[in-house]
């Protein structure tokens, strides 16, 4: 259990994070076209970077922090304890990059699907916390 | 913390990896031997170490010609606590089994591979988990398969501190993979320990055959 590092941020930090996580879903909804080896995986990848940007959002406009690593399982426990359910949906998401890192092929059309579900859900999370807020 | 070496967690010091050698054995070793046979220490800072140990009761010393040799008195109050200790990484299995079998929507497999099994993990190393979940879930079905992952996931942080990192597949994802020669196969045949369910030999095998 590494020390746990966090980065403050403003409610403006928190809206950028929210306009990212947006932009890489669309982009995830625009590779998921695309077939051939390896496809699935990009989209997870594209996703789960989504996910993430969404959390910074969440948390920081809920705790004016965010978590400042590069371990995505630490991620979804810090999202977690601002939200349990938020928390799942970016495990959910983080689960599926193991089958996205060893591999090309373990990542069905289905998990690509659940992958941009849980992205969809995050950041409209985020948009729920962040739009129309004053930023400063 | 370093499933591996479970017992630096309570002592980070040379002490640590001696007692963890002697934990392993019954057999009386040598000041020599057992510097090998640590992780780290000089035969001189080891012997330093044993001597500590003798004079507190922990280790026991006998004479075999010109050497001294030592091992962990198992009478020791604090011998439990040692043994208890080094035996953490069994007891992860124990409960990992444990919380596997109780799942509702069963787990046709799981198999700890990487680092843990591996035994070169360190106290930062994810454990490594891969389930075999069945092939057609229902939405809700899958659902609650994801809210016993996560269940999962969070119970081994709290016993451990590290991240489960688990892979979560269908029989048909991995005979994916199989046929693609992906290199992880390896590691799962070589290091990969079963906690429940079939092998993935027998899984594939019950596949129906294309075409």
């Amino acid at each position: 259990m590494a020390t746990l590092r966090l980065r403050s941020g403003t409610p403006a930090d928190a809206r950028n994070r929210r306009i990212i996580a947006s932009r890489y879903l669309e982009i995830a909804d625009l590779a998921a076209v695309e077939e051939g080896a390896g496809a699935n995986n990009v989209v997870v990848g594209i996703a789960v970077l989504a996910g993430i940007a969404a959390s910074d959002a969440i948390c920081i406009s809920a705790t004016g922090s965010r978590y400042a690593g590069d371990d995505h399982a630490e991620a979804a426990r810090v999202l977690a304890a601002v939200d349990s359910s938020l928390g799942s949906e970016l495990a959910k998401l983080v689960r599926l990059k193991p089958g996205a890192h060893y591999g090309s092929t373990f990542i069905s059309v289905a998990d690509q699907r659940r992958a941009l579900r849980a992205a969809q859900a995050l950041v409209e999370a985020a948009i729920e916390r962040t739009a129309g807020r004053r930023h400063t | 913390m370093d499933l591996t070496q479970p017992l630096s967690t309570l002592s980070p010091s040379l002490e640590g990896d001696v007692l963890t050698v002697l934990a392993h054995t019954e057999a009386p070793l040598s000041g020599r031997q057992i510097a090998t046979l640590a992780r780290r220490g000089s035969h001189t800072s080891v012997t330093s170490v044993l001597e500590r140990l003798v004079d507190h009761g922990l280790a026991e010393v006998q004479r075999a010609g010109r050497a001294h040799l030592y091992r962990l008195n198992r009478e020791h109050l604090l011998a439990p606590v040692v043994l208890q200790a080094v035996a953490a990484s069994g007891e992860l299995r124990r409960r990992l089994g444990q919380a596997l079998r109780g799942w509702a929507i069963p787990c046709l497999h799981a198999s700890l591979y990487g680092s843990v099994p591996r035994g070169d993990s360190r106290a930062d190393s994810d454990i490594d988990l891969l389930l075999i979940r069945p092939e057609t879930l229902t939405e809700s079905e899958m659902d609650s398969w994801d809210d016993q992952v996560r269940g999962l996931e969070l119970d081994a942080f709290r016993w451990t501190g590290n991240t489960l990192s688990c892979m979560d597949l269908t029989v048909q994802d991995l005979a994916r993979g199989l046929e693609a020669n992906e290199p992880i196969f390896d590691s799962w045949r070589e290091d990969g320990v079963l906690l429940i369910g079939s092998s993935l030999h027998s899984l594939l095998r019950g596949l129906p055959k294309a075409g």
